[in-house]
């Protein structure tokens, strides 16, 4: 399955992410701000149309769709030098352009409003999928395979209209795959955005109930990152966004850049996730430095970058000790990109189980996976080999833990909720944020569950009475 | 009668013998009891020798008789003709001895007979050897180069006359071999009327079996060339034992080789200007080899150190050809990638666009249009990939032969479980029947030759089932994914089989293809010959082949690990088509059961395949099992439930 995925961004940060995300892929694939493929970049084989489609004069169009309430950040984009480079119909602008005012029922109701403008462009764009080679009509049915969703669930839209979004494809086109890049809000400082916790309560839920697959980017982590690895005393949105766009980017390079396996993204996340709620993936990266530094790490060898993989300070998730439970891996997939020697996956495989580096769940076979792949050619860097882990990892339910513990402070107090009650869902009653809370907290309990022998026999249902 | 004797001993037909034996009284005027018993032992060298002058007679002259040729005769040849005519040159010192002794008689008319027995006695032993030589020759139908050996068995006896007298017949054998060996080693002729030297044409019959599913694809003078270079052997009971059989074999490929460049199509296919296209093989080293080889043949006693030597020049120079010509010229490097992204999987997008749109063909029996969808499909698949490559597009295309019907139903009920019954029955579907085609650059079916790439697509189709498999698993996981909602039991099965299903194919991939490709890769890269390079090549596919189990499964003793990954597959099939079936929220109570029993099958499969692959692994060629291990029981999930 030529893996066609169209990638939907929603609000500010979805949008800050989703741009530096088509920078890099442009980069990496040759094709220049405008989307004409460069002079240097005709002969690779690369898989352009994975995430491009060409139009006729040879332009290469990211298959995505920019959907905002506030037209803040999708101006900057379009005032960019990568203006053209989008197809002006998929980007679509609430006419008023008052944002979601960091609201999640406004946000979700707004995007209840305008759904029949957005699924004229999503069906479009889906339809459009394929029917551009017109040798494929007569035997292909329509490939595309799935949504890619970036934006954050804190705010208002990226939250409460992203949820509404997940609702409505999981209803409108219930067989494909839904995968989203969620932004989880920094929890080390103070955010301005005061019904964070509900937002991300609310969202949270969608995530779990909708959603085929979540990478987690903890925005407390990367910030973290950002300042002890990469030295930077303040971190700015664009730096942050470098390093999500570089998780986005590496995680899909296994289906752009084609070899004997993991061509597809179904076969690349159907064993990370062996039950169907248990879908949030970490994600880990090496090396972690800033250019000048780069030298020092150079010496890579397929252990170190998966031993490395393996530290909790590579972890773009931040993940506090839960010293009631003995977290560990359902499943890990490294992506190591670079020249390495195959031969040596092997003995680093062997050296990991040793050492015990890894704790893996009690009640089936896991194991780490090693998908070895290639690297853009255009791009140079001083890194010989480089690795991205995805993992299926019980701790972070020691987020969902947080945000609980959050939003039940807040609720205490029963702040801020007239905002909420303004909004059509929550005009009669607030059932639908106990309803969410509950839902997370089942998935924080089935997170636990799963660290046990008998999380077979874990019955969700003696919960639900 | 002293002449009369002579006579006898040159060889002449006298009555020596009947006046011996008539037993009159004349005789004992004349002779002396004690002289008729010399006069018999006389008689009795004669005889010896007249043997050997006959046999000589018989197979000097014989194109004359070949009508009247009966089976008990030697075979007809040049070396058997050589052989008769060392024989008679051994003969010579005889004759002169018997020319001597007549000067003797005549001289003196009295020369006793006990002079001429003592003279002549020291031949007997040359006779009895050689007497023993021809009977050797005669029973055991001793031909062409195999006369070589028999003479080599021969030679050391120790009494100097016999042995100069076989080294002069080894010599006169050799210049045939000679000849032989320089027409077959520079030119990479045959002329061999009578099958005699040590390199053989296959017969047709034989041949046609081995080229079979080689043939029907390919132009036909393309087969033809193939088919012309593959057609010879080494006979290795030909081959006389001072020659090792690995010399035999280089002899064997020098030739190969040679008929291989007189068939370059990329020089005009016209056989008549073959000989213009040889030369330039050797070039200006022609008339140096061909001196060597003459001076070679000039030795008295086979040099074979020298004619090692040279044969490993020959070799050196026609390998470094070969290397520019397959390395630079075909572009070995860039084909031996397109076999593995297509052969062995490389081109993972492509398989994965390929099966889907021929799961459908692929899971019915052949028919008629089965090969032509097939390609057609291989074709979409193709340009989807943006792989507009010509180059790759016209090299490989698929075939899917029908099976042949078998009417054997019949004869089978007796019996609980036939070979039919126990096959999985996916194997007469498309996916057991489907063979890749590639069409070799010359001149590169040195490397893929017809075994190798019969090899090549057992691997395919292996590899083909794995994803396939695969394929079906995630397909299932997706559909699962959509109802949220479903009974344990099925997903625990599920995750396991995609979980072993995958770790198959990493180990596969990564550790046994990948693995061994880049130690190929590296062997070929820092070589100039093309013997290594061809070496490298066949390490590798001897290594993958039984890295992934599928060594020598076309023989009786399948190989255990390959069995079970078999029924894995055909286990992960049967899950798949029941589970599509299963309203998976809410089981039945037969669909429980049924569930339990693929369960159970996949435990007891799982053990037996840990198991095994525990056992075996400590041994020194267990290394890829303890590497499959590793990837299957990573967290000793299989091992703990033993």
């Amino acid at each position: 399955m030529p893996c066609e995925m169209i990638t939907l961004q929603l609000g500010q940060c979805g949008n800050q992410i989703g741009f530096e995300f088509w920078k890099k892929l442009c980069a990496e694939h040759g094709i220049s701000s405008e989307g004409i493929l460069e002079d240097y970049a005709t002969e690779g084989t690369d898989r352009k149309d994975v995430f491009f489609y060409q139009s006729d004069d040879e332009h290469y169009i990211p298959r995505a769709v920019l959907l905002d309430l506030e037209p803040r950040v999708i101006h900057t984009i379009m005032n960019s030098p990568y203006s053209k480079l989008y197809n002006p119909e998929n980007i679509y602008l609430s006419k008023h352009g008052g944002g979601a005012g960091n609201n999640w029922a406004s946000g979700y109701h707004q995007g209840e409003k305008l759904q029949e403008e957005i699924f004229d462009i999503l069906d479009r764009e889906a339809d459009g999928s394929d029917s551009l080679e017109v040798y494929t009509i007569i035997l292909l049915e329509l490939v595309l395979l799935g949504f890619v969703l970036c934006h954050s669930i804190a705010g208002g839209t990226g939250s409460g209209m992203g949820s509404f979004m997940l609702e409505s494809l999981a209803d409108r086109f219930p067989k494909k795959l839904i995968e989203t890049y969620s932004v989880f809000p920094n929890q080390d400082e103070i955010s301005d955005v005061v019904v964070q916790p509900y937002n991300s309560l609310l969202t949270l839920k969608r995530l779990t109930q909708c959603a085929d697959c979540v990478v987690v980017l903890d925005n407390t982590a990367l910030n973290r990152i950002a300042s002890d690895r990469l030295h930077i005393q303040n971190p700015s949105f664009t730096q942050i966004n470098k390093l999500v766009s570089t998780i986005m980017s590496v995680s899909t390079t296994t289906l752009r850049y084609p070899s004997y396996m993991n061509n597809d993204l179904v076969g690349l996340i159907a064993p990370l996730i062996p039950t169907p709620r248990l879908h949030f993936l970490m994600t880990g990266y090496t090396p972690l430095t800033t250019d000048q530094e780069g030298a020092s790490v150079r010496k890579t060898s397929v252990l170190d970058v998966m031993r490395r993989l393996l530290q909790p300070k590579n972890m773009m998730v931040s993940t506090a000790l839960d010293r009631n439970a003995s977290h560990c891996y359902i499943s890990i997939l490294n992506i190591i990109q670079g020249e390495v020697d195959p031969t040596q996956v092997h003995k680093s495989l062997q050296r990991i189980r040793e050492r015990k580096l890894a704790q893996f769940i009690p009640w089936g076979p896991a194991s780490i996976q090693v998908a070895l792949s290639r690297k853009s050619p255009y791009i140079q860097s001083t890194h010989r080999v480089s690795g991205l882990m995805l993992a299926n990892h019980t701790n972070i339910s020691s987020l969902f833990d947080r945000a609980l513990q959050q939003y039940d402070k807040l609720r205490k107090r029963e702040a801020f909720l007239e905002q909420f009650r303004k909004e059509k869902m929550f005009e009669d009653n607030l059932d639908e944020l106990d309803n969410s809370r509950e839902v997370v907290e089942y998935l924080v309990k089935e997170y636990q569950a799963a660290t046990r022998v008998d999380y077979l026999s874990w019955n969700p249902s003696k919960l639900e009475t | 009668m002293l002449h009369e004797v002579l006579l006898s001993l040159w060889g002449c037909s006298t009555n020596a013998l009947q006046i011996l034996e008539s037993d009159t009284v004349d005789l004992e005027k004349y002779l002396h009891p004690g002289e008729r018993v010399l006069l018999k032992e006389i008689l009795d060298i004669v005889e010896q020798c007249n043997i050997i002058r006959n046999f000589i007679q018989k197979y000097t002259t014989s194109n004359n008789l070949k009508s009247t040729q009966d089976l008990e005769d030697v075979p007809q040849g040049l070396y058997l003709q050589a052989f008769c005519e060392g024989m008679d040159q051994a003969l010579e010192p005889f004759r002169k001895e018997i020319v001597d002794l007549e000067d003797v008689v005549l001289r003196d008319s009295y020369t006793p007979l006990s002079l001429i027995l003592c003279r002549i006695q020291k031949y007997i032993c040359l006779f009895s050897v050689l007497n023993s030589i021809i009977k050797e020759v005669c029973t055991q139908k001793i031909h062409g180069c195999k006369l070589l050996q028999c003479l080599h068995q021969n030679m050391y006896t120790g009494i100097p006359d016999v042995k100069s007298a076989i080294e002069k017949m080894s010599h006169c054998v050799h210049i045939v071999f000679y000849k032989h060996l320089t027409s077959w080693l520079l030119y990479g002729h045959l002329e061999d009327m009578y099958n005699e030297f040590f390199v053989q044409k296959i017969s047709e019959r034989q041949n046609s079996l081995i080229l079979a599913d080689n043939k029907d694809n390919f132009d036909k003078a393309n087969t033809k060339f193939t088919a012309d270079m593959w057609n010879y052997d080494v006979q290795i009971d030909m081959l006389p034992s001072y020659i090792r059989p690995s010399l035999a074999i280089k002899i064997l490929t020098i030739g190969q080789t040679i008929i291989m460049f007189g068939n370059d199509p990329r020089q005009k296919k016209d056989f008549a200007i073959v000989d213009q296209t040889e030369t330039s093989i050797w070039g200006e080293k022609e008339y140096e080899y061909f001196l060597k080889f003459q001076n070679l043949q000039k030795k008295h006693i086979f040099d074979i150190v020298e004619f090692e030597r040279t044969i490993d020049e020959l070799k050196q120079c026609i390998t470094e050809l070969l290397w520019r010509v397959a390395v630079e010229e075909a572009q070995l490097v860039q084909q031996l990638k397109l076999v593995k992204d297509f052969f062995l999987m490389g081109r993972g997008d492509l398989f994965l666009e390929f099966i889907r749109l021929t799961a459908h063909i692929l899971n019915k029996p052949p028919t008629q249009h089965t090969s032509r969808d097939i390609n057609l499909a291989f074709q979409m698949a193709l340009r989807k990939m943006h792989l507009n490559d010509e180059n790759a597009m016209d090299s490989f295309n698929f075939i899917v032969p029908i099976p042949a019907q078998e009417n054997e139903d019949i004869e089978v009920e007796g019996t609980e479980f036939t070979e039919k019954e126990r096959e999985d029955p996916i194997e007469r579907r498309g996916w057991g029947m489907i063979i890749l085609k590639y069409k070799v650059i010359w001149p590169l079916h040195l490397l893929f030759n017809p075994s190798a790439l019969n090899d090549y697509n057992t691997l395919f189709k292996f590899l083909l089932r794995v994803k396939k498999t695969q394929i079906d698993l995630w397909n299932l996981w997706s559909e699962h994914m959509y109802y949220k909602n479903i009974d344990i039991g099925v997903i625990q099965l599920r995750n396991n089989l995609i979980f072993i299903i995958d770790n198959l194919q990493y180990y596969l991939q990564v550790d046994v293809l990948e693995s061994q490709y880049t130690i190929m890769e590296t062997n070929i890269k820092s070589t100039r010959n093309f013997e290594d390079v061809q070496k490298a090549h066949c390490i590798f596919l001897v290594n993958v082949m039984s890295q992934t189990f599928l060594l020598g499964n076309a023989t009786e003793r399948r190989n255990p690990v390959n069995k079970l990954i078999k029924l894995l597959l055909r286990l992960c099939d049967d899950f798949i088509l029941q589970a599509s079936m299963w309203e998976v929220g809410n089981l039945l109570l037969t669909e429980q059961e049924e569930l339990k029993t693929l369960s159970d099958t996949l435990e007891s499969l799982m053990g037996w395949l840990t198991k095994t692959l525990n056992r075996v692994r400590a041994q020194p060629s267990g290394e890829h099992l303890a590497q499959l291990l590793l990837r299957l029981d990573f967290n000793r999930w299989f091992s703990k439930k033993i």
